[in-house]
Parts: structure tokens; sequence; C-alpha cells
């Protein structure tokens, strides 16, 4: 009977087994390389510069303006919510300033237009609201009733502030009613309507206000305030879609070519091992 | 048993994989930005005055006529004027419209009137007075004559009063009135009012060419009545009066669009 000689059979077989433990060792190299990286990730990633790729995760590039129909919103800038003159639908105007100064009065109704762009690879979630300021003869108000009312919303028709229904008194309108939603490479338009009822209103405070203004000057001062911070999913949708070329990828996203490569060699070394376990249980 | 060991080690490490990475995505610093804008306006100036509602009658006139009780009064040979203003420069388009209330005007009514004796009979030593009426189917003798003026800087008049005829000459007060709150004077923005209503008043002292309508007898009559004689027997009261009053009220009103 033929007798099985030890040494012809390993040396039959090892040039393969060699290959399968250099390719395993490799495969978990990458894995424990990935980890470590990754918890260097963790410590770094902050102060790498926006739109830094962390390995296989996309950097965050977040770019967030606003603008009117007179160019973007910078800090500090007076933008066209009131007008020197009023009229209605082109007609001659029935409200004019004397001087130039933008002006209010009762039966005025306008609206100012602003964008909100989101130019960045990350979903923000975002809040408006308003700041009134009121002043007689240079000294501003605490409690005053003023007779303007406003409402916010945006080319959908989802009110910040105010309903379709009714407007909010301008003095009540700090606090917006809901945030709102905007998603990578989009925007929206919104809308702030302002409203000095002329019939219904009370006629005795908006002759005392027209009084005053005459005597030592009422004026009011009005701020949009909007705030935008990132939303916890990068990928949520919302506002009007700007298209963009080449495959969009979202800010502090997996790439999936990278998830795939791990997931491919997590399943060899898963394979390598049940291989090699196999193979000793057939020896033993 | 040792190959699920295997499997239960490779899938370990391939979720500590999963952890690792998916925990970084979520851990960078949050994203926040911030922008405000700031617009002024001034409340449109409204800035309307209004004068007027002192009496234009008087206790004593240059013409010897003089109350003796101190009362405002009116008689033959006496005249007076009243001046209604409005001011202001409104930044806004603007409307002036006029009211009136409390109107009493001194008249008598047309007819023949007798003067009666202690006795409540009538006295043949004074002739019975024929009073005609002023204004042809009134039935009234009006004495006093109204003359209103309205003078604006700017502005359109339309109404009772119009461009090119502003100054009216009137019969009754009643009519001089109704003419007032039938005039409507728009501004448009910026443009000053400038208004005054003038309401002149005079009752003639006699009978001439230029005042015909002046009946001497009618006239002794309104003055028997105020002095309560009592040869004048049981005048209905609603067949005279012998006094001059009224209220009128201007309002300016901002125009909407």
């Amino acid at each position: 009977m033929p007798t099985y000689n030890n040494d012809n059979r390993s040396n039959n077989s090892s040039p393969r087994r060699q290959w399968v433990w250099i390719m395993l060792m490799v495969n978990i190299v990458f894995i424990l390389l990935i980890m470590t990286l990754g918890i260097i990730a963790l410590r770094v990633g902050n102060s790498l510069p926006e739109g830094t790729d962390i390995l296989f995760i996309v950097g965050k590039n977040p770019s967030v303006s606003f603008e009117d129909e007179s160019g973007v919103w910078e800090a500090g800038k007076n933008v066209d919510i009131f007008k020197s003159s009023y009229g209605e639908n082109g007609g001659a105007p029935t409200v004019v300033s004397q001087d130039g100064t933008k002006l209010i009065a009762p039966g005025v109704k306008t609206t100012y237009q602003f964008t909100m762009q989101n130019n960045g690879n990350m979903a923000v979630v975002y809040e408006a609201d308003i700041d009134f300021v009121l002043s007689i003869g240079g000294v501003s108000q605490k409690d005053y009733n003023f007779p303007l009312k406003v409402r916010l919303y945006d080319d959908k028709g989802l009110y910040l502030i105010g309903s379709e229904a009714e407007y909010v008194q301008v003095q009540k309108a700090a606090i917006a009613q809901h945030p709102g939603l905007l998603g990578a490479n989009s925007y929206q338009t919104f809308t702030l309507e302002l409203y000095w009822e002329f019939e219904g209103g009370n006629d005795e405070l908006d002759t005392l206000y027209g009084d005053l203004s005459a005597q030592k000057g009422v004026n009011l001062t009005l701020k949009i305030n909007t705030y935008a911070e990132e939303h916890i999913d990068p990928t949520a949708q919302g506002g009007n879609k700007i298209e963009v070329e080449g495959t969009e990828e979202y800010g502090g996203t997996i790439r999936w070519l990278w998830l795939i490569l791990l997931m491919i060699n997590s399943a060899i070394i898963v394979f390598y091992i049940a291989w090699i376990m196999n193979k000793r249980e057939q020896k033993w | 048993m040792k190959k699920s060991k295997s499997l239960r080690l490779a899938s370990i490490l391939l979720m500590l994989c999963l952890i690792t990475t998916c925990a970084v995505s979520g851990t960078f610093a949050k994203y926040v930005t911030s922008a405000t804008v700031t617009d002024t306006a001034r409340v449109a100036k409204w800035g309307i005055n209004m004068t007027g509602g002192v009496s234009a009658f008087k206790d004593v006139y240059s013409t010897d006529v003089d109350s003796n009780d101190d009362a405002k009064v009116v008689a033959p040979g006496t005249a007076g004027t009243n001046a209604y203003t409005v001011t202001g420069v409104p930044e806004v388009d603007y409307q002036i419209t006029f009211d009136y209330e409390g109107l009493s005007e001194v008249f008598l009514n047309a007819g023949t009137y007798y003067y009666y004796d202690a006795h409540g009979e009538i006295d043949a030593t004074y002739a019975p007075v024929v009073v005609n009426e002023t204004v042809t189917s009134s039935g009234k003798y009006t004495p006093v004559k109204y003359t209103v003026t309205i003078t604006t800087a700017a502005g359109e008049v339309t109404g009772g009063f119009s461009a090119g005829n502003l100054t009216k000459k009137f019969d009754t007060l009643k009519d001089a009135l109704d003419a007032i709150k039938g005039t409507t004077i728009t501004y448009e923005a910026n443009e000053e009012a400038g208004l005054t209503v003038t309401i002149a008043w005079e009752w003639a002292f006699s009978n001439t060419i230029e005042t015909p309508h002046i009946q001497d007898g009618a006239d002794t009559i309104l003055g028997n009545i105020t002095a309560g004689t009592s040869d004048l027997n049981g005048i209905p009261a609603g067949d005279y009066s012998t006094t001059i009053a009224y209220t009128l009220t201007m309002t300016a009103t901002q125009l909407n669009a």
C-alpha cells in the first residue's frame, strides 16, 4: 500500500497557501488601516478646511447665501423693504415722500422678496423672524400699539409668519412659527408682506401717528433675521432643486465606492478565515 | 462550531469597520450661519390743522346796535363774517368734506299780520302788515342774506362749488350750508391745503335798489316778537324764528389708492 509522504504532500500545496495567507494579511491590514484612519478622522475632522474629503467620507462644503433683486445680502446692508412712494397697479402714487425718505402710511400694502440659496452639499434647517423698533422724536418706544402687520411665506405657500387668512402685528412677529428645510443645491424664495389696514383699522390711532410724524417724526426700523444650520441628514430634500453637473454627493456621507470596497474586503476575510478553518478541520 | 466562530469573528470585524465609518460622519462641527438686513421708514406726515367756529355774531355793532343783556344779536343794518380754515401739507392724497347741524335762521312766514289792542281786538290804528316771501315758493320772509367764498391753495373743488365759481350768494342760510355740504375738495399728496371757507351775512337796513327784499314792516314784527310785545297776538311759534345758529363740521380724510 502506498504510504503518504508528508513532505511530498506539503511541498505540492505551499505556494497556494502562502498566497492565501498573504491576501488574508493584506485584507486585515486594509481593514485595520481604515479603522485607524477613521479614528484619526474623528480627532482632526473639525479642524480641516471645508470641503476636504476625509478618506471615504465626502467633505462638507456648506454655502448658504441670501439675495434680493438688488444683489446678495451683506452684513449691515440696508435693503428696500419700504418705498418713498406708493400707488396702486401702476397708477398715480397716493403716498409720496416730501424729502425722498421711505414712508409707510395707512392703506399701504407692499411686498419684499428675497431668495435663500443653498449651494453647498448639505441640507440646512432655517428660521426667519422679524425685529421691529418704533421711535418717536428719536426716542425708541417700548410699549406701543403700531398698526402695521406682516406675514412671511415661501414660494410653496408655507407661512413662516402669519397665515393665508391673517397677518401678524409687526411687534409680535419676533418669533418664527416653525423652521424650514432647504436641501443641498437648492433655493427658496420668500415674500415678506407688510400691510397697514385702511378700512376697519383705528382711524384715531392712525391720525395720531400721522400728526406725530409731522410734528417730531415717527420712524420705524424693520430687521429680517435668518438662521440656517446643518441638518442632521445631509441628503434631506427641500426647496427648489438646482441642477448640478455630474453625480451629486452630500457632505458627511460615505462614498459608496469605499463602502463597497470595505464590504468586499470584509467578505473576502470571512471567506479566507472560513476556508482556513475548514482546511484545518480536514487536516485534523 | 469552529466555522461559526470564525464567521462570528469576521462579522464582528466588519461591524466595527462600519460603525467607525458611520460615526465619523456625525462628529464634525455643525455648520451654522445667519444673516440680518435692515430697512427704515417714516410714518407719512398728516399734520392737518383746522380753525373756525368763532362766532360771527356780536352783542355790540358799530351801527348803534347794542344788546341789553350781552347776548349776541342780529338786527337790520348789521353784518358779520365767519371764516373756517384748513392748513397742512400731508404726504398722502386727501379730501376735505363738510357737514352741518343745528341750523336755525331768522324768518317770518309770509302773510298778513295785525296789531291788537289791550282787549284783544284788532287795533285799527295800525295798518295790517303784509309780509311777502323772499324766495319764490318758499313761503318765508328771510331778511338775512349770505355770501360764501371758498379759497384754496391747491386741490380740485367739486360739487356745490367748483373751480371758477367759488363765491356765491344765498337767500337763506340753509341754501348756503347745503352748497357747502355738497362741496368736496380733493388734494394730491404734498399739496398744501390752504383752504378758507368764509360765510358772510348781512341784514340790510332798508329796502333799496340793491336790497329790494327788505320789508320794514316784517323787520318790525320780528323785533317786536323778540321784545315780547303783546301787540302781536299769538303768532304761532312755527311761523317765525328770531335766532341764527349753525354748526359747520369740516373733515379731512386720507384717500386710499
